[in-house]
């Protein structure tokens, strides 16, 4: 990977909802061109951070650094000129029911950057090749499209144009096997091809494993634990154990 | 006592809460209404929804409110002062058009499109759309409010109007089968009925549709907790357009009859 880059940083991020504090401190780095993968039980604020590195939620405390960009303190302008390079795969995709695959894929090229139509759907096609999809579902709307495929224009919405950075919040949960196994595919698939840097979040462990060049664990609040798949998985973090093992016994409790 | 009192300041407080946030929508979709890109399809979109597609509703309660007038000031005016019901025209009109035209119309499409756009702001809040607009550069209070406050300012009022003519025809239909003749109607309302009278019900619609896309918009947009989430804004969405819709009316009577409309 030659030299180094941080291309997110989180610096001692703090969030709070109410009473709850679901962020508390949180440092994190993200390489330029790895997939670091968040791990962390449902509800310990793995898309809160996403949201944060997005710019969809304001932090507390604390400062969000993106391609050497302080997020918190862009305006809408700026902000949105940095969303260029940032693409957000929702973890149930959040297609706009009221427009067509093609319209949501194309949703910023056509409103945006002014694309006319014909260039549009000959680039979205290509989007949506990449992603397995074929062409002739650019007319569907997405209650037509089973859940795999609505992730999968999800995901090719978010690169249509052209991101450095993918945010994927649990792109695999509430996938059979052979999808889970096929959006897997594609994230390793996007880094390769794309060159992308992604931010995987995740609680499917296996999913983890195949995709990432780097695991890190939040547990209340902060990153207990960062590493290699090979060093997660032979961690003696008694907390990392228990969740990469997904067993009953151990420090966290059972809610 | 007690826990009364701290519901009612509980309630109270929400209520100031709310009215802050609504005043602070409205300021942010007159911020957006000017940014670039101009989203002429959403609004045309818009206003196809709440003007063309509530017609049938909106006759349907004109006609009837027409009717009903006539009937009631007929019967009034036959039974209780003997022998005025060449009034009736007058009656029908005035009341129809500065205030029933505007007042029911405004609750129908409250209830009919209002209700709509709660729920569908509230979805696209609870299934993260809202959060893939921003990531999509597309400001949701342009991308979606805007739209729909630009398609109920104007609509309103043009709902009005027709409301107005089909109210009148129905108290026509009425007054003329059963008290006076048709030329006697239509010359009380020409004695009577002034353009100020038409014009104040009119600038009334295009408050209530304003007041009823904010409330709409903001209740979409507030929503948390799902579907259940989804149906509290889309209730809430009906009754606070209906209480503002009253209220603001007779203030914007006060106002109107100020100024001489
Ligand atoms: N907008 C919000 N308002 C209030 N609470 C929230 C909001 N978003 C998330 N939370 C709470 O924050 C915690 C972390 O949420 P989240 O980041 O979605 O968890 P995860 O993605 O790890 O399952 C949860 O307890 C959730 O209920
Ligand atoms: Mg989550």
């Amino acid at each position: 990977m030659g030299q180094i880059v941080k291309i997110i940083q989180l610096k001692g991020v703090s969030k709070s909802f109410g009473d709850r504090r679901v962020l508390d401190s949180l440092d994190l780095d993200v390489y330029s061109g790895e997939t670091l993968v968040i791990i962390g039980r449902s509800g310990v604020g793995k898309s809160t951070i996403l949201k944060h590195i997005a710019g969809l939620l304001p932090a507390d405390q604390g400062e969000i650094w993106v391609e050497g960009l302080e997020v918190g303190r862009l305006k809408e302008r700026e902000m949105n000129e940095l969303r260029k390079k940032m693409g957000v795969v929702f973890q149930y995709a959040a297609l706009f029911d009221s427009l067509t695959v093609f319209e949501n894929v194309a949703f910023r090229l056509l409103r945006d950057f002014k694309m006319v139509e014909d260039k549009a759907r000959a680039w979205v096609k290509e989007k949506l090749e990449l992603v397995g999809l074929r062409g002739d579902l650019l007319d569907l709307k997405p209650a037509q499209l089973s859940g795999g495929m609505r992730k999968r224009v999800g995901l090719a919405r978010a690169i249509a144009v052209d991101p450095e950075i993918i945010l994927y919040d649990e792109p695999t949960s509430g996938l059979d096997p052979v999808s889970s196994e096929a959006i897997n595919d594609l994230i390793v698939d996007m880094q390769k091809k794309l060159r992308v840097t992604s931010v995987v979040v995740t609680h499917d462990m296996h999913s983890a494993y195949k995709v990432a060049n780097r695991i890190a664990m939040i547990y209340d609040g902060k990153i207990i634990g960062i590493g290699t798949p090979d060093e997660i998985k032979n961690s003696q973090d008694p907390y990392i154990r228990q969740f990469v093992t997904g067993s009953v016994e151990g420090p966290m409790p059972v809610r | 006592m007690k826990s009364y009192i701290e519901r009612f300041g509980k309630v109270l407080s929400y209520f100031i809460h709310d009215m802050g946030e609504m005043v602070f929508l409205t300021l942010r979709i007159n911020q957006q209404m000017f940014v670039k890109p101009f989203d002429g399809k959403l609004i045309l979109q818009q206003m196809v929804r709440i003007g063309v597609e509530s017609i049938p509703v909106a006759i349907t309660t004109a006609l009837f409110t027409g009717m009903v007038l006539a009937l009631q000031a007929g019967y009034t005016l036959e039974t209780k002062i003997k022998g005025v019901s060449q009034f009736i025209g007058s009656v029908v009109s005035i009341s129809m058009v500065r205030e029933l035209g505007p007042v029911l119309t405004a609750m129908v499409i409250a209830g009919r499109n209002g209700s709509a756009v709660a729920a569908e702001i509230g979805t696209m809040q609870v299934t993260e759309q809202i959060d893939a607009l921003f990531t999509l550069a597309a400001n949701p209070i342009k991308y979606l409010a805007v739209p729909r406050f630009l398609a109920f300012t104007l609509m309103l009022p043009l709902l009005t109007i027709f409301a107005d003519i089909i109210g009148w025809f129905g108290g026509l239909l009425v007054s003329s089968m059963k008290f006076t003749s048709s030329s006697v109607y239509i010359d009380s309302t020409r004695n009577s009925l002034e353009t100020g009278d038409i014009m104040g019900g009119i600038i009334k619609g295009m408050f209530f549709g304003a007041i009823m896309a904010i409330v709409a918009c903001r209740q979409g947009f507030a929503t948390t907790n799902g579907a259940e989430g989804v149906g509290k804004a889309t209730t809430n969405a009906v009754v606070f357009s209906f209480m503002l819709i009253l209220i603001s009316d007779y203030f914007l009577n006060a106002v109107l009859i100020a100024m001489h409309f």
